[in-house]
């Protein structure tokens, strides 16, 4: 295993520049795929390799940047194993060759460009398929002697992590990865350099960087991010700038003698590697060697900054503390426990958005019931949260599979929660950590329980530091949680964890964190309790704190600290907290009825309006004489045209709003659901906003909704449907290239489900068409799908 | 036939016109809006403008006309309605243009949580789209002269397999990350793509 990296250290390192540039002027058409030449046209190739390496290369990729089974199908025109045989065979004869002419030992890279599909849930690519693609070329780049994998041009980080952790899984290859960042400095689906670098690293990058996009001109912002963050070395690898036609012919607006000039000054600042990517050539190589030739490189710094981050957006712990939401948890909460039976997470995504809304900085994640399969669960829970927030998610969960699992599909690097001083949870977690990367909260507990004396808890949290080395994880990626002990059962327990906080800051240097809310258990007036221990602990040094955002109190003593410690420069946040408040109370202002606010679409005035009915009223009568003729005049004047979608959606929110509130007042098993409905939009569709309006509406009507999302294969509608014995099944598709799916789909429910009925809806059906694929049912709009379930339902 | 050079592009938020007939339109709201739906509205506008990251990438190519076929540079194409709409003409420009990632993130969330203002922003996104094709098309228009009204697969009996070799032609993934699904449908959801012909005599 070659890794120019650790042996060339007395200058940069020069890759090499565009391959496709070279080939268009050597004939490749528009829409040809390059990689196609290897076989068809290898003197090209070998022609493109030796230029490189003539005009200074130490590194040159071979010609494999699309080579993936997505683009080369088993049975297409060109085998996948033959072009990369051809393309990396190829290279390395060309290296060989220099080197037995000049003495240089040239290498070769494993060149691996994107699939060319979006992963999910932004695309239709499942992440685990993904993987398989990429680890697919990775092997087969090893086996035909490739020295180290280029992972380039990938401008989405969650299709990032699926190469790289392929290539680290299934070679042992030396990996670097570069992306492409736009002129806002983020990858195309959100990532700045911070979050790119996190990911990154946290997998285990031996090199890492910014290719193609722009410029050197336009990547100053971008390159001097990355070499603030990163530990590991930074590759730097632009376009010679943006196309022009002069005099009928493609240049680029960057000249190599620019080119060149640009690059050594970020060699000087710290870039280690540097090349070219489209419309660079030899010649742009050639004068880049000569400009960084005489420049002592950089030594990268390892950075002691910890941050988590989401696939899109990161979090550095410290100086301002971190509110990591604590409310996606079932422990003592009825409807999270009932969602994550039932499978349907509408009200953990509910309360993840409230959290984010709330300022919370990070979620903790937490599916632990012990009748579920929670290993499952969790990264079915991992995957629906990322599509919908982008704060960073803490895993919480005790069972090593279900840990695996949840940091395998997460798209950013978490907040891993929790190991301790046992050597069997170390043992099991912190190789998961070193894989997938992340950040470890480690709790000061081991076999013998959670010791009194604070000296104990450090001597445990020393363990777990010194145990994390052995696996490469720093300090740095450590949170020590010396843990809450609840006051009422012991009057010394928050004070010994008080002081633990201190002496594990001053003697360990690790950030520290706590789960703040167990200290008041028992007691009245929590709330003010907790709160308190909070300030407490945040004046003791406190980094982060498991706590409810929800809290006005609790988040104000978050705010207050930050302002009264100069962590929250100019009060912004401070200010956001208070306004936030305010404009709680100024919906308070007008006089109008419950009906009225739900006809009118008022969410909170109608909750607020219920909360109070609720007080001289029964439950039941507010449902029957309230709620349900409101809805019942919208749904009227909706079908009579007189008012539209959004509004009746409004006013359906408004109910579901009110209806939240009845619940909290109802006995257990009143209110009985009226049926339930199976909801999917068909596999290959990836276009849910009808389907979740039907969604809305069958729950407001009483209806159970089990909605499985979008792009659902047959047979998890199937499984769906008998499982919870539900009389009908709805399905949406938005284009006829998805009605064949649906089609299928249909199919197996009613030859494996007889008597269930199907009810179809989308942009391009039609009541015949829906006839012709076998449904039982079209349905124009959701009005007309509540209906149709009354009618089965014979409500 | 010949082809130019990849140009891709992006516009800021404030650049484009979101036309609010379009956007009442696409969430079947009536021609004007009440109280309560107008401040949701207005609130939707300042979230999507917030995240709009509109990119895209043009590039021009020769074309022949031999109704049914049209032949471009990079492939050649069965399309009768597609012939007429590019009747009289020996160039055009393709592009693909994308509200963003960030946009299908925003839709994600309000989809959980709240479907009213998930169907407004949908909407609002949709014309936001429209707003820089629109754009996008006055440019070409300036630059070459008169065009026609731009065209896209699945339009007509344009096969929306053509999707694919627009895109490579573009090299819209790389350029501004529109990508295609296995079942032809664009991502990011709110991207669109297009053919516009310029008329010869004005050239």
């Amino acid at each position: 295993m070659r890794n120019p990296f650790s042996e060339i250290k007395d200058r940069a390192i020069i890759l090499d520049g565009a391959t496709g540039t070279l080939l268009q002027a050597a004939g490749l058409l528009p829409g040809e795929l390059p990689e196609t030449w290897a076989l068809t046209h290898p003197d090209a190739i070998r022609e493109v390799h030796r230029s490189y390496l003539e005009a200074g290369s130490d590194l040159i990729a071979a010609d494999t940047f699309g080579a993936n089974r997505l683009k080369f199908p088993e049975g297409g025109e060109f085998p996948l194993d033959g072009i990369v045989r051809a393309a990396v065979t190829l290279a390395r004869e060309e290296a060989d060759a220099f080197s037995a002419k000049t003495g240089k030992k040239p290498y070769v890279a494993l060149d691996m460009g994107p699939t060319g599909r979006l992963l999910k849930p932004l695309g239709d690519l499942d992440f685990e398929e993904a993987v398989s693609v990429f680890s697919e070329v990775a092997k087969l780049g090893e086996k035909y002697g490739a020295d180290c994998i280029l992972i380039e041009t990938v401008n989405d980080s969650y299709e990032l992590k699926a190469a790289v952790l392929a290539a680290k899984e299934s070679t042992s290859l030396p990996v670097f990865a570069t992306c492409v960042f736009d002129e806002t400095g983020r990858l195309l689906t959100g990532a700045d350099p911070l979050t790119a670098v996190s990911i990154l690293e946290g997998l285990g990058v031996d090199a890492l960087g910014v290719n193609c996009g722009f410029g050197p001109d336009k990547l100053g912002g971008v390159v001097d991010d990355l070499l603030k963050y990163a530990s590991v070395p930074v590759i730097v690898k632009p376009n010679a700038g943006l196309p022009v036609v002069k005099d009928g012919k493609t240049e680029y607006d960057v000249p190599a003698d620019t080119f060149a000039g640009l690059l050594s000054d970020m060699v000087k600042k710290g870039a280690r590697a540097v090349g070219g990517c489209c419309g660079t050539t030899p010649e742009y190589i050639c004068k880049l060697a000569e400009a960084v030739a005489g420049i002592k490189p950089v030594k990268p710094e390892k950075k002691e900054y910890a941050a988590v981050c989401s696939g899109v957006r990161s979090f550095i712990i410290g100086p301002r503390p971190a509110v990591i939401g604590e409310r996606i948890n079932p422990t003592g909460k009825k409807k999270i426990k009932e969602a994550l039976r039932a499978e349907n997470y509408g009200e953990i995504f509910d309360e993840a958005v409230r959290q984010e809304e709330r300022g919370a900085d990070i979620l903790d994640v937490n599916a632990g019931l012990p009748e579920i399969d929670e290993p499952a669960v969790l990264e079915t829970l991992v995957k629906g949260l990322q599509g919908i927030t982008s704060l960073p998610l803490c895993i919480d969960t005790s069972d090593p599979a279900a840990m695996e699992r949840a940091l395998r599909v997460y798209s950013g690097k978490a907040l891993i929660n929790s190991v301790n001083g046992k050597d069997e949870v170390l043992d099991a977690v912190l190789p998961l950590a070193a894989k997938y990367g992340g950040v470890v909260i480690g709790l000061t507990l081991d076999e013998d329980g959670i010791p009194d004396e604070p000296e104990n808890r450090l001597k445990i949290a020393e363990k777990i530091v010194s145990r994390a080395a052995e696996y490469g994880i720093g300090k740095r990626d450590i949170v020590i949680d010396p843990l809450v002990l609840t006051v009422s059962a012991d009057p010394l327990a928050a004070k010994r964890t008080l002081d633990s906080v201190s002496l594990i800051k001053k003697e360990l240097g690790v950030a520290v964190s706590l789960g703040v809310s167990n200290v008041s258990f028992g007691l009245p007036g929590r709330d003010r309790l907790n709160s308190v221990f909070l300030a407490e602990a945040l004046s003791r040094g406190l980094d982060a704190a498991i706590a409810n955002p929800l809290s006005d109190m609790m988040m104000g003593v978050f705010a207050s600290h930050a302002a009264l410690t100069g962590a929250d420069p100019g009060f912004a946040r401070y200010i956001a907290a208070e306004d936030g408040k305010e404009e709680k109370s100024a919906v308070r202002t007008g006089d109008i009825t419950l009906s009225a606010a739900i006809e009118t679409g008022l969410s909170s005035r109608a909750a607020e309006l219920t909360a109070a009915l609720l007080e001289t009223v029964p439950p039941l009568e507010v449902i029957e004489g309230y709620i349900i003729p409101a809805l019942d005049r919208v749904g009227k004047a909706f079908e009579e045209k007189k008012l539209y979608l959004p509004q009746l959606l409004m006013s359906a929110e408004a109910a579901g709003a009110s209806f939240d509130e009845v619940k909290k007042k109802m006995p257990r098993g009143a209110g009985a659901s009226k049926g339930g409905i199976v909801l999917a939009t068909v596999k290959g569709d990836i276009h849910d906003i009808g389907k979740n309006i039907v969604r809305t509406l069958l729950e407001n009507f009483g209806f159970t909704v089990f909605d499985l999302g979008r792009d659902v294969p047959p047979e998890r509608v199937l499984e769906a449907a008998l499982r919870h014995g539900v009389a009908i099944v709805g399905l949406s598709a938005l284009m006829t290239t998805t009605v064949p799916a649906m089609e299928e789909t249909i199919k197996l429910v009613h030859e494996k489900a007889p008597g269930v009925k199907v009810v179809v809806g989308g942009a391009v059906l039609t009541a015949e068409y829906a006839d012709a694929i076998g449904a039982d049912k079209y349905c124009k709009d959701a009005m007309e799908t509540v209906g149709y379930a009354k009618e089965i339902y014979g409500k | 036939m010949k082809a130019g050079v990849l140009e891709p592009f992006s516009y800021g938020a404030d650049e484009i016109k979101i036309s609010p007939r379009e956007y009442l339109r696409y969430m079947g709201a009536g021609a004007e809006s009440d109280g309560a739906l107008t401040a949701l509205i207005d609130d939707c506008l300042k979230e999507v403008k917030d995240a709009l990251r509109i990119r895209g990438v043009m590039r021009t190519s020769e074309v022949a006309i031999d109704a049914p076929t049209v032949r471009f540079s990079f492939c050649g194409i069965e399309s009768r309605s597609l012939s007429k709409n590019l009747s009289g003409c020996s160039s055009s420009v393709l592009f693909a243009i994308t509200a963003g990632a960030g946009i299908d993130r925003l839709i994600s969330k309000y989809s959980a949580v709240s479907p009213s203002r998930a169907l407004v922003i949908d909407a609002i996104a949709s014309a936001a789209v429209e707003g820089a094709a629109n754009k996008l098309n006055a440019a070409v228009k300036e630059r070459y002269g008169k065009t026609k009204p731009r065209f896209s697969p699945g339009f007509g009996d344009l096969p929306l397999d053509f999707q694919r070799d627009l895109l490579s032609f573009t090299d819209a993934g790389r350029r501004a990350g529109v990508l295609l699904t296995a079942t032809m449908m664009l991502t990011p959801m709110k991207s669109t793509t297009a053919i516009i012909g310029i008329c010869e005599e004005q050239k």
